[in-house]
């Protein structure tokens, strides 16, 4: 976590090519150490030529020159920097390892919080897909193809937002009900397990 | 054996609500004894739980509950299992979600693995501890919340319909984990209507009326789903056409193992048939693949002669869930009755006709202009399924319909699918948690257990 | 320092559980619907309509008066933690920025979220602030100047756009919900 943060910050700081190139060294380093499962190197490689593109092509408008390219590619790769170390973090890190990183920047309160409500997400999720299904078949304009017409949008916040945030509340409260049914709140702090 | 808790005329009312779901109750808990509540769905077990936990708010509440934790010792404990562990599993691996409680009791790291050991010895699941819970079945899932309570030292264990969760073979650990605390003397608290094999544990009965008492006793749970006279068929089923072809089904899921596989069967225009398994074996997710929701991973679907595409199926296919809450949207009965049937393009004379129908067929013509989200839980139901029957489907899917309904709203409930079944004809699939519950109404029984889907 | 800050800050105003991770959802969908709905429509500010929607709906259909900052505040945690974070710890500044402009309007203005107008007006208003945070993020890697002000201003008005109609759409949810009786 620590590491994420040092390599994060100092993308940051990293003004001149050499510093950069050392940079992506130690970051390419960590990477083939760690070998984080479920990379989408497509899915990285869009985001960055997209990035890219922009900043680039207002580099060359704003220089008049195709000297922008090298400074806007820098500075795009900068930014690339900034955000791959917490997602090389995250897809090497466990749920209790995440929680243990998290109780040490935030009370224990609001990490069990979070780390609860990403867990839960893909329950909530089937939830909200059930609630989807239904509607389509009760004859609700809420296909993607039926979406392709804005008249339709008001369908799916009153028929599948409105009652998925219903749910999400519900779903909310079963989860407080079973952590206090445990002495969640007993006391203030907590203990970590020391496992995964 | 000493008293454990004790409650003095206890009342509970839900805020807003017009009458107390607990009645002046006095109860008495004695250490090693095991206690079996009981009474019909809505009676009030479960607000009866989360009392002893002290999980009430007390504005709410009036009377006298005394425990040990009053009088000052703080290591008494009350562990409490509600009902569905999905949403009481809170961790990712097996040896984390027993460490919870510990965690919360602010109990050193260093000496949880030993204890969770031992909790889950005590449960009987034998499973590593960084073992994912995703991949546990229902049955051990239940366990394993017995054992993250049990990892806490619990004095008084209370456990909300176990049987329901509980495969025979997960029941009958339970027997053995139950009996052997009541011997080091824990209480245990089983709110059940269908005790099964935890029979033998119970030492005493209480019964909860509706009116929210307590009395001594064991309430009798009708043996089945509430069965009408059922008019004559018309005509004769074998003879009708086949609405949905069924061949070697299979759906994987995300899992390494099927959810279930090798499912064929047919049904036929008019036929009623019951789909049973416990919670988990795949009943919800065999209804989406055969809507077309989800893809199975082999074998075929055919519903009205053609691949289930869910546009294709509006209007002719109805869904009902089992929570009527994930349906509902609108801001009165009458509109959200309507709402299918202005989607699917009927001209609004003969809307408000059909609207008509659907109230009175439900028998909720009097709550056609009240909020549908201010009704009763049944009521609800009720309005649900009007919305589905309005358009008029040829065939109607049922989730789990008579969950959560009382003995009256289920007669309710089955009386509309009774009617709409042997008068208009329409085919209806639907799934119930309780193989025990087959309505006379049904023509066929199809059963999942083991991953595999065949006729009873 | 940083956890006793958090500690007390969120010590004083004590949530209920439920309340908390009703929040916690708004957090975590707020981080996670674009990628799960594959919205990857590459226009800027698209993930605002998202973002924007769950703040409001955080502070609208709960009674705390911090509901949109605690939430920016899990959304931001969470996107670092999930490996989101474009902009690495700096997305919680970003979250935060737009989640105090809202609970800042909704103190004073308290029918907010019965009106679209005043709901359009705060989802543009808290937006906005992606303006600042775009420009600080790229001076901090030393941008040109006046690439970093057009950058930063293209992505603000993509972001105010789709902000804009995320909020466009909190009011009907928020009717809603307090006419079931679900929120007071």
């Amino acid at each position: 976590m620590l590491l994420a943060l040092t390599l994060s910050c100092l993308a940051f700081v990293a003004r001149t090519g050499v510093f950069l190139g050392a940079l992506t060294a130690v970051n390419a380093l960590v990477f083939l150490l760690l070998r984080p499962q479920g990379v989408s190197w497509w899915r990285q490689g869009r985001y960055f030529l997209f990035q890219s593109s922009i900043i680039v092509a207002l580099y060359i408008i704003r220089f008049g020159s195709l000297a922008g390219i090298w400074d806007g590619l820098l500075i795009s790769w900068q930014l690339f920097l900034a955000f791959w170390p917490s997602m090389v973090f995250a897809k090497t890190t466990s749920q209790a390892k995440i929680v243990r990183a998290m109780n040490r920047i935030m009370p224990s309160r609001m990490s069990f919080v979070l780390a609860t409500c990403i867990k839960f997400a893909p329950h909530l999720l089937e939830e909200v897909q059930d609630i989807y299904e239904g509607q389509v078949l009760r004859g609700a304009r809420i296909l993607p193809r039926d979406l392709i017409k804005p008249w339709n949008w008001p369908d799916v916040v009153r028929c599948v937002i409105v009652p998925a945030v219903v749910q999400g509340m519900a779903l909310a409260g079963n989860i407080a009900l079973a952590a206090r049914a445990r002495d969640f709140g007993l006391y203030s702090k907590r203990t970590c397990w020391p496992g995964e | 054996m000493g008293v454990l808790v004790q409650l003095k005329n206890f009342s509970y009312a839900y805020p807003e609500a017009q009458t107390p779901v607990l009645n002046d109750v006095s109860l008495e808990i004695e250490a090693g004894r095991c206690y079996c509540l009981t009474g019909p769905t809505g009676s009030g077990k479960t607000t009866l739980a989360l009392a002893l936990k002290g999980l009430l708010e007390k504005d709410d509440s009036s009377g006298e509950i005394l425990c040990p934790r009053q009088s000052g010792r703080a290591d008494f404990r009350i562990g409490l299992v509600l009902q569905n562990p999905e949403t009481q599993l809170l961790a990712t691996t097996v040896g984390a979600e027993v460490a919870f409680g510990l965690e919360n009791l602010c109990i050193d790291p260093a000496a949880m693995p030993d204890r969770v050991a031992a909790a889950l010895s005590l449960a009987d699941l034998r499973k590593p501890l960084d073992y994912p819970v995703a991949r546990l079945s229902m049955g051990q899932k239940y366990r394993l919340l017995v054992a993250a309570l049990l990892v806490m030292k619990p004095h008084l264990l209370i456990l909300d319909e176990p049987a329901a969760q509980l495969d025979p073979e997960g029941l009958a650990a339970l027997h053995q984990t139950l009996s052997d605390l009541k011997a080091t003397g824990v209480a245990v608290v089983l709110c059940e209507h269908h005790p099964g094999p935890l029979l033998e544990l119970i030492d005493q009965f209480w019964q909860l009326d509706e009116d929210g008492g307590l009395s001594d006793g064991r309430w009798q749970a009708p043996g089945q789903v509430p069965n009408l006279r059922l008019p004559e068929m018309t005509s004769d089923l074998s003879e009708a056409p086949v609405l949905l072809e069924v061949r070697d089904l299979a759906f994987m899921g995300h899992g390494e193992e099927a959810v279930w596989d090798g499912a064929s069967f047919d049904i036929r225009r008019g036929q009623c048939v019951v789909v049973t398994g416990l919670n988990g074996t795949g009943k919800t997710t065999l209804l989406r693949v055969l809507a077309g929701f989800l893809k199975p991973s082999s074998g075929s679907v055919r519903i009205f002669n053609a691949e289930p595409v869910p546009q294709l199926l509006r209007g002719r296919l109805g869904c009902l869930f089992q929570n009527p809450h994930k349906q509902i949207f609108e801001n009165t009965v009458r509109e959200e009755i309507a709402f299918p049937l202005k989607r699917l393009g009927w001209p609004p004379d003969q809307r408000a006709a059909r609207i008509e129908e659907a109230l009175s067929f439900c028998g909720i013509e009097s709550l056609s202009d009240d909020s549908p989200h201010k009704l009763s839980y049944g009521q609800k139901h009720l309005v649900a399924m009007a919305s589905v029957l309005a358009p008029a489907p040829e065939m109607l899917f049922l989730d789990d319909p008579f969950a959560g309904l009382d003995c009256a709203r289920q007669e309710d409930v089955m009386q509309v699918l009774t009617r709409w079944n042997r008068e208009r004809g329409v085919t209806l699939l639907w799934t119930s948690h309780d193989p025990g519950q087959i309505p006379a109404l049904a023509d066929g029984h199809l059963h999942i257990e083991g991953g595999r889907i065949g006729w009873r | 320092m940083a956890k006793s800050f958090v500690g007390r800050f969120s010590d004083s105003f004590r949530l209920p559980l439920k309340d908390a991770l009703f929040l916690g959802f708004c957090a975590v969908f707020a981080v996670l619907v674009r990628v799960v709905l594959r919205l990857h429509l590459h226009i800027s500010g698209h993930a605002m309509i998202i973002k924007i929607f769950f703040l409001m709906l955080g502070r609208g259909s709960t009674p705390c008066r911090y509901g949109a900052s605690f939430t920016a505040l899990l959304a931001g945690t969470a996107a670092m933690f999930l490996g989101f974070a474009k902009a690495g710890p700096l997305i919680i500044v970003k979250y935060l920025m737009a989640g105090v402009v809202i609970d800042l309007a909704a103190f004073f203005l308290p029918a907010m979220f019965g009106s679209y107008v005043l709901c359009a007006l705060v989802a543009g208003v808290a937006s906005s602030t992606k303006f600042f945070s775009a420009y600080a993020i790229n001076a901090l890697v030393g941008m040109d100047p006046v690439v970093n002000l057009q950058r930063s201003l293209l992505e603000a008005a993509g972001a105010i756009t789709f902000g804009i109609a995320g909020g466009l759409m909190v009011p009907m949810v928020i009717c809603r919900l307090k006419a079931y009786g679900v929120i007071r």
